[in-house]
């Protein structure tokens, strides 16, 4: 079953068209990389599958039904998101942080259930911060805070996770500790989908990418089919070379240099009245 | 709540007139029928059941909304300098009371200065909500300027009533109320407000996990499940009923709303399942003592209560500032 499927999938936001006709699945176990340049609707694209941004055309299905139909509570059942920016201006413990992902689960007259405190402690655990449960969520470095946000996020129980950009502000042990753990819940049935910019890392550790450019997909598929240097030329406006890494076998790219000056500008979201100003 | 008992029994025996305090137990007890250890007399009886105790009952009522009212719009605010007023909701029953005071609808009868107050500050609530929620963004940062413009509108219109006051009396008295005051509040005021606000308190502390969640910002709220554009509204009306019921009946109050909450999230921190419950007590307690302090001080000379509460509240609010490590900040 497709844990998610837009078809058709159009945003406008303030009168500028973000995304335009989208079109792709995601099935069950599916770990999918969202790659692209700065500004091209990666993270447009998590708020509307979260159903936080409405979607102006076109139809969102999570878990084979419609994301409309859903109540916010039913959908935070389903669904969690880890956003970019998680700094915090209010010293919770990392536990009650963690232990709000429960909220969807939990009553509003009743106590805290004994489930709900399990998977709040499994989350910490599988998230390795467990030793840092007790500690103001405001003392935490940003590796270990954006470990908070996940434990939060796992411990919400979801079927589909979407991540904005988990790994940018990490160091590299940081950054293989998130994806391991993304990789092996995916292997376990979780769907996840993360927008990520670091092209090595998406290649080693995603099943399938999907390259967006101003809006609109310009590849799908496994990181050998996206991967290509036309495709990645025609996205970032840079010449790459692509090879195999010899530790690893992973797909490897190596940003070569930026195109010429008029295609590289070509890149700049000029809005229309600065064009015609030219 | 021991303290609350121990405030309110002191409260009760304190006055002009000094109870001591077995006695004063004995007249509480026997008054909500529980079996009494000592005696008193038929006058102790009548200073504390008909005079005393309903002061402190509205006073402790009152204190609880505005704390509990405070504490909650901090946290739907993400602001720790909001108090409950600033949603139009004291200005506008100021503006309901001068009003009433003012075309002599006062003298109708004693329900209709607390009603009226309270039409105000409920009036004033919806026009701007409503105005708010026609707003593109409908950004808490938004509401919070509306609120402020309709403060100000709202203080011209009671100043443009208080120049045109007829009477020296009738001036006195609409200054009096715009102080705040808890003298002379009978068993009526009480059954006024019990159920609003108590039952308000109840509702609000069912809502503390959806605060929390809020302060971590509206999308993350929505992503635990939070309808967000339909709990704020709903918290934003509960707590203006909550401190326009509080204000009917003790005019303009300023700083509990603000001082306590701020001063309770201290100890407790930012969690509002413990923060209401106690910025309730807090602000229960303060107002009773503040209260005692306005009729003890100057005696015979009788200060207004909400006059008293500014004179500690702020210095307290300042000390509080410098000396908590985050500046003030929410943050």
């Amino acid at each position: 079953m497709n844990m998610l499927d837009f078809s058709g999938v159009s945003v406008i936001l303030q009168g500028q068209p973000v995304l335009k006709n989208l079109n792709f699945t995601a099935a069950k176990g599916q770990f999918i990389g969202l790659i692209g340049p700065n500004g091209s609707g990666k993270s447009t694209l998590l708020r509307t599958a979260s159903g936080w941004i409405p979607c102006s055309k076109g139809q969102i299905r999570v878990a084979g039904k419609p994301l409309r139909s859903y109540k916010r509570r039913e959908i935070a059942r389903l669904l969690s998101f880890v956003p970019q920016d998680t700094l915090v201006d209010f010293d919770f413990p990392v536990r009650d942080i963690v232990m709000m992902g429960r909220h969807p689960h939990m009553s509003r007259f009743k106590e805290v259930a004994h489930e709900d405190r399990l998977a709040a402690e499994q989350a910490m655990v599988l998230a390795g911060i467990a030793h840092l449960a007790d500690r103001a969520v405001t003392r935490l470095s940003g590796g270990q805070r954006q470990m908070a946000f996940i434990a939060k996020a796992l411990a919400q129980t979801p079927q589909l996770m979407l991540l904005d950009e988990p790994i940018s502000a990490l160091d590299i042990r940081h950054q293989l500790h998130v994806l391991e753990l993304v990789r092996r819940l995916a292997d376990d049935g979780l769907t996840v989908i993360a927008a990520l910019h670091d092209l090595n890392l998406a290649a080693r550790y995603c099943d399938q990418l999907i390259l967006l450019r101003q809006g609109q997909i310009l590849g799908r598929g496994t990181p050998e089919e996206v991967l290509t240097p036309p495709k990645l030329l025609e996205a970032y406006g840079v010449h790459v070379g692509l090879r195999r890494d010899p530790w690893l076998g992973s797909l490897t790219v190596t940003a070569i240099g930026k195109s010429s000056a008029d295609s590289s500008a070509d890149q700049v979201d000029l809005k229309p009245t600065a064009v015609s100003m030219t | 709540m021991v303290a609350l008992a121990l405030t309110v029994v002191a409260a009760s025996a304190i006055g002009p007139i000094g109870i001591p305090f077995r006695k004063t137990i004995a007249v509480l007890l026997a008054e909500t029928g529980l079996p009494t250890l000592s005696s008193f007399s038929e006058r102790e009886q009548t200073i504390i059941a008909e005079m005393r105790l309903p002061r402190v009952l509205v006073g402790g009522l009152a204190g609880a909304a505005l704390g509990v009212s405070g504490g909650a719009m901090q946290g739907l605010f993400r602001n720790p300098l909001v108090e409950p007023g600033y949603v139009g909701v004291s200005s506008g029953a100021a503006l309901g009371a001068v009003c009433a005071l003012y075309f002599g609808w006062s003298l109708l009868g004693p329900w209709t200065l607390p009603l009226s107050a309270f039409a105000g500050a409920a009036l004033a609530v919806m026009i701007i909500l409503s105005v708010w929620q026609r707003h593109r963004h409908k950004s808490m940062a938004t509401l919070l300027l509306l609120g402020i413009g309709m403060n100000a509108l709202l203080s011209a219109v009671i100043n443009l009533l208080l120049a045109s006051s007829g009477s020296e009396q009738e001036l006195r008295s609409i200054v009096f109320w715009l102080q705040g005051g808890l003298e002379a509040r009978t068993w009526h005021h009480v059954q006024l407000i019990a159920l609003p606000i108590l039952a308000g308190c109840l509702v609000l502390f069912a809502f503390g996990r959806d605060l929390n969640a809020m302060l971590l910002g509206d999308e993350q709220a929505a992503n635990a499940g939070i309808n967000v554009n339909r709990i704020r509204p709903f918290l934003l009306i509960l707590t203006s009923l909550m401190t326009g019921s509080a204000v009917a009946v003790s005019g303009i109050i300023g700083f509990v709303g603000l001082v306590v909450p701020h001063a309770v999230r201290l100890v407790t921190g930012p969690d509002h399942r413990f923060l209401l419950p106690a910025s309730a007590l807090g602000g229960a307690i303060f107002l009773i003592w503040a209260d005692l302090a306005s009729r003890m001080l100057m005696q015979p000379v009788t200060v207004q209560v909400g006059v008293i509460c500014a004179l500690i509240g702020a210095p307290l609010f300042m000390a509080l500032i410098m000396s908590s490590r985050r500046g003030g900040a929410l943050k």
